[in-house]
């Protein structure tokens, strides 16, 4: 079975699970399987893990600064090392390491869910759950414009810079953010009048349903699967519960 | 604003989807910055999300300020650029709910009313973070209460006075027209 085969409800599902079981964890243990799981089922479906590539350097820094903040911060355990006003303590990596495997399955999870379908099928997702289509198909314009704005602010930069404007330290970039800026947030609102007129004068929101060219449908596989991760996450958020009680 | 709450035209559906992107992009520009300048506070990142999630709900109210805060929170999800993206979701929509429910009682004319709306959104918002902060970083929650609270102020201050003056110059080009 594919990942194309499952419906975006299916994936949704699947999606919650991940994030409720990585804050419902809380050793380093049980991150690791619902990290491995993830990692397992996206091999299994898509058959190759060459899109989380990228990722993975993003995560490396992110833990290096969950590391210094546990590191800076934390008060848990002993006294292991102090050095002035810094105080190390025992449980500053542990937690580190927790926070890190949170992070890097919410992170996974997110680009599993987001990058499992392609944008109808969301705007059809969200028509199931009977949201009106002039909203649900925001889900493609955002998709569409993303890297469209992104070329118009890299070509607004090129411009400033080319008017004088430094754009090279840490120190330089937050001076250039208002040059750069302002130009970007005047056309972006101008773009979106134009947007908006030409998609008036194309029909959108002249009538309240619309057909599309493709459908989603349940099926059985699905039903079950739905079904048995939404047992699964009651039954674990009522075990979290109930001690509590 | 004086009572008016939702508009749902089209300029106002796909303005928020452009300027969520907008928001998006900036986001991730100051996030970068704050990466180097003060990586665990963030205050450039919290201010420029605090000022887009007032200038949104001005320029084209509700829903688009809520539409505007998902596409940010989710394109920071699937890109992972935050693992604090999935409460971002809910600082986002939380936040913009409570500027539009506090700006609609003033005429937001005055740098006052702007301060007091920004208020109720850096709190409620970053009061989403800091959950975030606890969970997934496992941050003391003295320490995350001090971190958001230092957001918080900042944002309120410098991003009430930003939306005044650029929703201002916004009015007076008549691109909002």
């Amino acid at each position: 079975m594919g990942l194309s085969m499952l419906d975006p409800r299916t994936k949704l599902a699947w999606y919650v699970l991940m994030i409720c079981f990585s804050l419902i964890s809380g050793t380093a243990v049980q991150l690791c399987v619902v990290l491995l799981a993830g990692i397992m089922a996206s091999l299994i479906l898509t058959g190759s893990l060459k899109q989380y590539k990228v990722v993975i350097l993003i995560l490396l820094f992110l833990g290096l600064q969950i590391l210094v903040v546990q590191l800076i911060f934390c008060r848990e355990g002993v006294l292991i090392y102090q050095w002035g006003i810094l105080e190390i303590y025992s449980e500053a990596l542990p937690l580190a390491i927790t926070g890190f495997l949170k992070a890097s399955i919410i992170v996974f999870a997110s680009m599993q869910f987001f990058t499992s379908a392609s944008p109808q099928e969301f705007t059809l997702m969200l028509m199931k759950f009977k949201i009106p289509y002039r909203f649900s198909m925001l889900v493609g314009l955002s998709v569409r414009f993303l890297p469209l704005m992104k070329a118009e602010y890299i070509s607004i930069i090129d411009s400033q810079r080319t008017r004088g404007l430094r754009m090279e330290s840490a120190w330089d970039n937050l001076k250039g953010i208002f040059p750069t800026f302002l130009p970007f947030l005047y056309r972006s609102v101008r773009r979106a009048t134009e947007t908006a007129l030409a998609m008036e004068l194309r029909g959108y929101g002249r009538t309240k349903t619309r057909t599309f060219t493709s459908d989603i449908a349940l099926k059985s596989y699905d039903t079950v699967l739905i079904f048995a991760m939404l047992a699964v996450i009651i039954i674990s958020l009522i075990s979290k519960v109930l001690p509590l009680i | 604003m004086n009572g008016k709450i939702f508009r749902t035209d089209t300029k106002a559906l796909v303005g928020s989807v452009i300027i969520g992107i907008v928001m998006l992009i900036m986001m991730q520009v100051t996030g970068r910055i704050d990466a180097i300048l003060d990586p665990t506070l963030l205050l450039l990142n919290g201010t420029c999300w605090a000022f887009f999630t007032g200038l949104i709900v001005l320029m084209y109210r509700q829903p688009a300020g809520i539409i505007a805060g998902v596409v940010e929170a989710v394109v920071a999800m699937a890109t992972g650029y935050s693992p604090l993206g999935f409460f971002f979701l809910f600082a986002n929509v939380i936040g913009s709910i409570v500027y539009s429910l506090i700006s609609s009682r003033f005429s937001m004319e005055k740098l006052s009313h702007h301060i007091i709306a920004m208020l109720g959104t850096a709190v409620t918002g970053n009061l989403c973070v800091m959950v975030g902060l606890i969970y997934v970083f496992h941050l003391d929650w003295k320490i995350a209460l001090l971190s958001s609270s230092i957001t918080a102020f900042v944002g309120t201050i410098v991003a009430g006075i930003l939306t005044k003056s650029i929703y201002g110059s916004l009015q007076k080009s008549a691109l909002l027209q």
